[in-house]
Parts: C-alpha cells; structure tokens; sequence
C-alpha cells in the first residue's frame, strides 16, 4: 500500500518538489529468553523503546520480567529494577538464572521518585534493560501524562529496554510494544502447585501486526525444592492444624 | 652529574597565588604574622612598585600605599605548594631532594633519553610546575650550588653546560650567596665583589682570615656542593586546604571552594600518575568544632566533575551543623589499573557515571534501599540481601558464558521459573476455617493499604503444609507452616501460619 501511494506520488508533476527517502534505522531486540515469546515478538523486546508488560496477579508478568533480566545479565548487560513495591524475590530472580550482581535493585518510595531514579539510571548509560514495576498499583497515584513521552526519549537516547510491569497499561501510545498476560489455568501436579499457563498477547506493536498471542507454560514449583524428599503426601486438601504438618514434605 | 634546580622566587606569595589564583595581579604583601605590626616577608611586583618592599611592617607598608591586600604566611598552602613542586619534579625524575621552602633539586642523568637536550628537559620542568600553580625557574648545572644560582639568574633561569661552570659563576655577585651582613662587610672591604674574585683567593688564607663562614662561602663560590644529591623517596600524601574570610553556610559557595581544592589535588595525582580514590574532607566549623568525613568513591578517577558531585551529594545528604570557616580536602591516591576489556560482552557503564549516579540514587531513595540483591544464607523464605553494586563487575565482568547459556535456565530451560512477588512485610490474614480447613481468607487490614494485590477471597486450591523451623537463637526464631493457596480471584498466594504468633500471613503472590 505504502508503495502504491509512492508510486502513486511520484507520477504527479509538482516542479521543484523532490520525494525524499525514509531513512528507517534498524530495531534491535533484546531476547526475553523465552523462544515463543521471542518468536512472538520478531526477537525480543526493541531496544531504545518502552515496552509495557500488563497483567494481573498470577499472570506471568514477573515471571517474564525475571527471564528478560536473566537473558540479559547472562550475555553480561548491567540491568536496573526500579521497585516501587518492594516486591522483587531475589531468590526468584536466582532460580530464572539471572546473575545478581549485574542488577541494580532501586527502591524508591513513591511513582514519582521511581521514574526520577529510571531517568537517573537511564542517563549514566550502560544499562541494557531497566524494569519499573509497580508503577501501575492500584493504591498508586496516576502519574502525569507527559512523563511519558519524556521517559521514551531518554530510552532512546540510552538505547535501553525500558520494561513496565503494570496490572494497567499506563503509557497511552508512547509503549513500542504491549504485552498483555492473562491467566489461563493453575496447573497442580498431585497435590503441589505446579506452575500458571498464561497466554501472552501482544495488543500493540510499532514494528510490525500486534494481535498475535502465544500460550505459555511458566514454572515448575518443584524444581524450586531441590533436594527435597516427597515421602507421602495427604489426599484432598489439606489444611492447617498439627496432623496436617506432620504429615507434611520433610526438607 | 647533571642536576637540575627548581626554584619558586618568593616562596610564600607564590604559596598565597596558589592558593588563590584572583590575588594574581594585586598588590599582595605576604607577612610573617597577624596584625600591623608584623613584618612582611614577600611582597608582589606591583606591591613593590608602589614602594613596599620586604622586612618593612605591615603598617609601614600600609601608609607608603594604602590599596595593598595583605595575607599572613599560610603554612598550610605553603606545605601544599612544596608537596606539589616535589610532585612536578617527580614527574620529570625518580632522584628528588627537598633543598628547603620553594627549591627541589632532582637529578638530570638519564634523562637524554627522553628530553632531547637540556634546554627542553628545563622547559618541560617548568611547564609541569605551572600545571600544579607555581612559576618556577629552573636552573642545569653539575652541582647542586651552581643550578641553583643558574636558577636564580635571569628570567627563568639557564642551563649551564658541561665544564662551563666556572665561566658561568665567575661574574655572578657575591651576593647570590647571602653571606652574612658582617661577612659581606669585610669582603666589600677586602674588594671582593663576585664570585670569581672570592674563588680567586687561596682557600686556606681564605679560612684563616674569614674562619669556617668564610672557608664554607669559598667552596660554595668555586661551586662546590657541601653535600651531594641526597634523593629521598617522598610519602604520597595528597592534601590541600584553604581557610575562608568567614564562615559558609549555604553549599554552592562552599563547593566553589571545594573545586579549587580538588583541581589542585587532581593535578598533582596526574602528575604522579595516580588517580583519585576516597576523599577525605576536614571541615573546619564556626563553633571552633571539626567535622571529619570521608566520601567514598566507588570508581577511582581523576575527573573533576563526578568527584564534585559525589562531594556535593554527600554534603547535601549530610549538611554540617554550623557553618564553615576552614576545609581540608585529602585524596586517597590509588594506581590506575588497566582493565582487559571483553570483546564479547557488551560495555557496561562508565565507572566514574555509574559511581556519581549511585550517590545520587542514594540521596534519593536512601542507600539502605539500593543495591544488587542477593540470595541470603538463611532457611527463611522470606530472606533475602542487598550488597553493593560493584562497578567494575558490572562493568568489565570477567563471569563466563558458557556458549549454549543463552537459552540454558537453572530448572532445565523447558520452562522459565516462576516467580513470586514478595510483599514486605507479610500481611496479617484472618482465616476461616470449614472441617478444620481453611475456606475463606482476607486482610486483617484495610485491603487497599495492606496489599496491592487483594488476597481475599474463598480458597480454591490449597497445598501445604509445608514446615519451616529454624534460627532458634533468634528472638525472632522461624516457626511457621507455609501453604500455597489460590483463591477465587485466580491469583495463587504464599500463606503461612505463624506458630509462634499463632497468627496467619500472605507473604507473596506466584505470579
């Protein structure tokens, strides 16, 4: 279509008047190393971009933010988390296989400090991919519209992942990319809780069709317990009380 | 032997323009104490244009010309100016003696090498004394005594070649010297006006008439040293200091007077080819107290700008109590290390950036609030670390990568982890229990202040319990039974039941 109007522009005479050429610059991705979800997204997430990750509780979205840090620490990127809610686990940031030093953990208390920090990170360069969780809780605030457009240029100066992780889509239309999780099931294997199966939506893409979605299989609670034994296990639910635990996995 | 003087003309004015380059250019009369009565000891070229001249008192002074700025002698800034005319030397040579205020002798052999003849070799010492904020002359002769009266003659002093000492020194005056006013005296009488006509007469006549003074000014005019070329390794001690007129208490001020410091500090590492590590700032308060502090910095650098901001953050995060009438600036001197870079890994941050964007972080957030997490050695569930973010591992990491480690995940790669969101602290719950099971959980608290998340509703799926006891040392020992538990919003929840609190909490969401 865009060549058909090129054309379509070039066979009119206007005298004086030269048709110029985009100079497109290419998109880098950043891999999520997760390969369906890079596949989904034409390679990872566009570096020098925003790119918002939207889902409820139990959705997946950390555990996606914990693969895009893991995925880049472990090519040797320095990456940021600016927690707003405190929430990260480092633990579960190890066990996705992110190399914690190479991760600035920022704490900041409140919407509007957090965005000052990710500026602040953004501008002394170097850091591959900044994660802002929690800006988007429902207890929170709203932020002013134009932090946003300014937030996306310093990304594109730094040429960073800049990644929200939000219940709500926050950047109106200055995300290059939104991913949108949703929870399919809680998948129990016996009586452990095995993991979520989530499906990941791209609802927005500046780079290519959004609308495509991919399923995906998050987790397996067990391989958190390593070294522990299961030596009998109680039918149905079980719930609180002294029989219940002494019959419970001994560690 | 060849050696090379340098030697700083009225020393303590030279220490006061170095301290205060805006006194360049004004009458200043530099004296040996406070209050008019106190004789001066240097005074500039304009000062003495209008009359002024050394050993007269300050008031004298004051009455021949009454728009002089007068400064008392500041051994600080003058021991700081020494420091730094031994660093300039050091720069040029490895063999350096101290030869009292504003002279250092260093040694010339070997050096042809680098300087293509002697001319330079004393143009370059003088342009490294300049960088530190002093104008010397240098002076190239064989001995000690015959630079430094090459030194001390014309306009930025001479270089004396090989054998020609004598020829040189001959016409000099006896006064270059300083003989004693007695001593000077009998040699005028005697007609003895350079340095030729005393290096003329017979040196034993010359000690039986004159006694040892005399004997020893002898030697000295026929250029011999009484001691040879003693160089004596210097300690690397880095520190500047400046007293103000009167006390600051706002910060811009005071930090224009901290880049003063620091510029000279910065400048005298370079020339020894050190970098600047951890500042140590001395501040001396109105109220007769001291204020010693220490900024860290994370990346040692020789950059003026993110040094003076994390001066600036540091004061800014710690202001001190009253205002300040004197500051002493120490710098840490450390090696520059030379990193290998990784040709396969990408360049991380800039140290010195990095390091000026953690103070600021800091300031900002609170430096118990950021760093690198960690897993902490601990059986709690909930336990967990912050270290500091080490620059250089984040910037140059020297970890490996295994080839196939982009897509290799601890649990196998078949699947990414889940995670759990944590909420800190854990939240109280109240449970409500069916055939001992429990069947409705909610906040004991308001939800919206409690949790972001909700963690009410009816339990769907539970699992557990699972035992964690431990750490019975501790007041706060562990005794808690953890379940997994999704409730009828969908979200799975981290419960436990306090035993010892015999209470209910959520302590994170799997998400």
């Amino acid at each position: 279509m865009v060549t058909a109007a090129r054309e379509r522009f070039a066979s009119l005479q206007f005298p004086g008047v030269r048709l110029g050429a985009l100079l497109a610059e290419p998109v880098r991705r950043v891999p999520t190393g997760i390969a369906a979800l890079d596949a989904l997204l034409g390679g990872g997430l566009p570096r020098g971009h925003l790119s918002e990750i939207v889902g409820g509780p139990s959705s997946g979205r950390t555990a996606l933010l914990h693969a895009l840090l893991a995925s880049a620490t472990r090519r040797g990127e320095a990456t940021a988390v600016v927690d707003l809610l405190d929430a990260l686990d480092p633990p579960s940031l190890a066990r996705a296989g992110a190399d914690l030093g190479r991760v600035l953990w920022v704490r900041p208390p409140s919407p509007q400090t957090a965005l000052k920090c990710a500026e602040l990170i953004l501008g002394a360069g170097g850091f591959g991919v900044v994660a802002l969780d929690g800006l988007g809780a429902p207890a929170a605030r709203p932020l002013p519209r134009p932090v946003w457009p300014r937030l996306a240029q310093v990304t594109r100066r730094a040429r960073a992942v800049v990644a929200l992780c939000a219940s709500r889509r926050m950047t109106t239309s200055c995300a290059a990319v939104v991913l949108r999780l949703s929870q399919r099931r809680v998948r129990w294997g016996g009586q452990l809780f095995d993991g979520i199966t989530t499906t990941a939506e791209m609802t927005r893409s500046r780079f290519g069709p959004a609308q495509q979605a991919v399923v995906l299989a998050l987790g397996e609670r067990l391989a958190a317990l390593e070294g522990v034994q299961i030596e009998s296990w109680p039918a149905g639910r079980s719930g609180g009380g002294e029989g219940a635990v002494d019959r419970a996995i001994s560690g | 032997m060849r050696i090379v003087c340098i030697d700083v003309p009225s020393f303590p004015l030279a220490a006061w323009w170095r301290a205060d380059p805006e006194l360049r250019g004004a009458p200043l009369i530099v004296t040996d104490a406070p209050g008019p009565r106190a004789r001066i000891v240097a005074c500039s070229a304009e000062a003495a244009a209008r009359g002024v001249a050394a050993g007269l008192t300050a008031a004298q002074a004051l009455t021949i010309a009454n728009q002089l700025v007068v400064r008392c002698a500041a051994p600080a800034a003058e021991h700081a100016a020494q420091a730094a005319l031994c660093d300039a030397a050091y720069a040029c040579s490895p063999r350096v003696e101290e030869g009292g205020p504003g002279t250092v002798y260093c040694d010339a052999d070997g050096l042809r090498q680098l300087y293509a003849s002697e001319p330079e070799l004393a143009r370059a010492v003088a342009g490294r004394v300049r960088s530190v904020g002093l104008e010397a002359s240098v002076g190239i002769a064989a001995t000690k005594i015959a630079a430094r009266l090459a030194a001390r003659d014309g306009d930025g002093g001479a270089v004396i070649p090989p054998h020609e000492d004598w020829r040189f020194l001959a016409p000099l005056s006896i006064h270059l010297l300083g003989p004693s006013p007695a001593l000077q005296a009998t040699l005028a009488r005697w007609g003895v006006r350079t340095l030729g006509d005393l290096a003329a007469l017979p040196a034993s006549a010359v000690a039986t008439r004159l006694g040892p003074e005399g004997a020893q000014l002898a030697r000295r005019a026929r250029g011999e040293d009484e001691h040879p070329l003693a160089p004596r390794p210097l300690p690397l001690h880095f520190e500047e200091s400046a007293e103000l007129d009167y006390g600051v208490d706002s910060l811009e001020p005071f930090l224009f007077v901290v880049r003063g410091l620091l510029d000279r500090l910065v400048a005298r590492l370079a020339l020894r080819g050190l970098i600047c590590g951890d500042l140590r700032l001395s501040l001396g308060l109105a109220n007769r107290g001291r204020d010693d502090r220490t900024v860290t910095v994370a990346a040692p650098s020789n950059e003026l700008k993110p040094l003076l901001t994390l001066i600036r953050l540091h004061l800014e995060a710690h202001p001190p109590a009253t205002a300040v009438d004197a500051v002493r600036l120490a710098a840490v001197p450390e090696r520059l290390r030379p990193m290998q870079l990784d040709l396969f890994r990408p360049n991380g941050p800039a140290p010195a950036q990095l390091a000026a964007t953690l103070a600021r972080l800091a300031a900002l957030v609170g430096a118990e609030r950021l760093g690198a997490p960690a897993v902490a050695d601990s059986h709690r569930l909930d336990a967990y670390g912050v270290e500091p973010f080490d620059v250089r591992r984040s910037a140059f990491g020297m970890q490996r990568v295994t080839p196939n480690a982009e897509r290799t995940t601890p649990n196998g790669g078949a699947a990414p982890a889940l995670a759990l969101r944590a909420l800190r602290p854990a939240r109280r719950l109240e449970v409500f229990c069916n055939r001992d099971q429990p069947d409705f959980v909610r906040l004991v608290d308001a939800p919206e202040e409690a949790s972001p998340y909700g963690c009410s509703g009816r339990v769907v799926t539970l699992a557990g319990p699972w035992r964690v006891q431990g750490e019975w040392w501790r007041r706060d020992a562990v005794h808690r039974d953890y379940y997994d538990a999704q409730l009828s919003d969908g979200a799975v929840y981290r419960l436990f039941f306090d035993r010892a609190q015999q209470q209910w909490f959520v302590d994170g969401v799997y998400d």
